[in-house]
């Protein structure tokens, strides 16, 4: 902005100021291109186009309290400066948020070749348990399952580990070592 | 190339920013008005006639919001008034804190005190409209400065607006004329 621009605003700012709504339009026009570079300054083009609109709306929202004694173009960058700044750390925030929930959905989520082979394993192990004396298959189940019948504990872990060794055999045969 | 040939305001725009400007005036109004009311409370919770008074505090920092909403010649006038309006409106209150007979002897015994508030307005406001011109200014000057002097002044009765109507102009006259003929001979 030159010489003449930045002394008709400071005029036109310290009108509408004390209330010349006469004044709002040369502000408005001569405002929005100098919010709108400085804000391209410090941001990428779409983000800087939000920002600038922000504080031109700031910059009127508090154009009432501009003191005529302070240089209208100061001010009034100094204000668009503000708001930049909270836009920036705004998006930075958003950013880093998206960023975290994305992580998290990727952790929780598995991809179809897992749940793919997981499903195939289940099946799997359904078959190997099918083929094992039913008593063996209700230890295993029970012990996978938490459960404990009423048998002392050095009889239940002796039938689970003989259980097991017997599953493994049988696993062994199509699909090599459990 | 110029700034503004490249960027070009989004439609609706510049109105969203006249709703803003208008949005932070009224903010400003609102806040100066409760400032103005609340600077009158004194008056009104030390002089007694609490109803009427009461009025005149809430109309006193209406006209002074008004004043600043609008802004222009209405704005500093009713700043002026408002100024000039809160001596006659405290000064009661202030006799009455210092002694609560001599407020009211001097209140029975003539508007004294009002008239005294009313000169000390009148110079004020002399001194503060030197320059201007025009209903706007004068009109919302003399109602802040009629409504803030009147919640002091409403102990002392007819005769308190009395005196007090009296104490703007021997004050506020001589101070005007003196100084819009400096004024013309500068």
């Amino acid at each position: 902005m030159d010489a003449g621009g930045r002394a008709a605003l400071q005029r036109d700012l310290t009108a509408l100021a004390r209330g010349e709504r006469s004044a709002f339009e040369a502000v408005f026009g001569r405002l929005w291109p100098v919010v709108r570079g400085f804000a391209g300054g410090f941001l990428p083009p779409p983000e800087a186009e939000d920002a600038a609109q922000e504080a031109l709306l700031r910059i009127f929202r508090r154009a009432s309290e501009f003191d005529p004694r302070r240089d209208a173009l100061s001010w009034a960058l100094g204000v668009a400066a503000w708001q930049i700044r909270t836009h920036r750390t705004r998006a930075r925030r958003r950013r880093e948020e998206s960023l975290e929930a994305a992580a998290e959905t990727a952790d929780r989520a598995s991809s179809p070749e897992d749940a793919a082979i997981s499903s195939e394993r289940g099946a799997a192990l359904e078959r190997a348990l099918a083929q094992l004396p039913a008593s063996d298959a209700a230890t295993l189940v029970a012990f996978a399952r938490g459960e404990r019948p009423d048998l002392p504990d050095a009889t239940f872990r002796k039938r689970v580990s003989r259980a097991l060794s017997r599953l493994r055999a049988r696993w062994r045969i199509p699909h090599g070592n459990l | 190339m110029a700034t503004s040939e490249v960027f070009v305001a989004p439609a609706g725009l510049a109105s969203a920013a006249r709703r803003a400007y208008e949005i932070g005036r009224l903010e400003g109004a609102l806040l100066r008005g409760a400032a103005a009311a609340a600077l009158a409370m004194p008056g009104l919770l030390l002089c007694g006639q609490r109803g009427w008074a009461a009025a005149c505090v809430a109309a006193f920092g209406l006209v002074v919001a008004a004043g600043r909403m609008r802004g222009g010649p209405y704005e500093a006038g009713s700043r002026s008034g408002a100024i000039a309006g809160i001596v006659p409106c405290l000064l009661p209150a202030a006799v009455r804190l210092y002694d609560p007979a001599l407020c009211m002897l001097l209140m029975t015994r003539g508007p004294w005190v009002c008239a005294a508030g009313g000169a000390a307005a009148g110079i004020l406001l002399g001194l503060s409209g030197r320059g201007a011109r025009g209903l706007p200014f004068w009109g919302s000057a003399f109602a802040a400065l009629a409504l803030g002097g009147a919640i002091g002044c409403f102990p002392a009765g007819v005769l308190g607006f009395s005196g007090l109507a009296l104490g703007v102009i021997a004050g506020g006259a001589p101070v005007l004329v003196s100084r819009r003929e400096a004024w013309g001979s500068n």
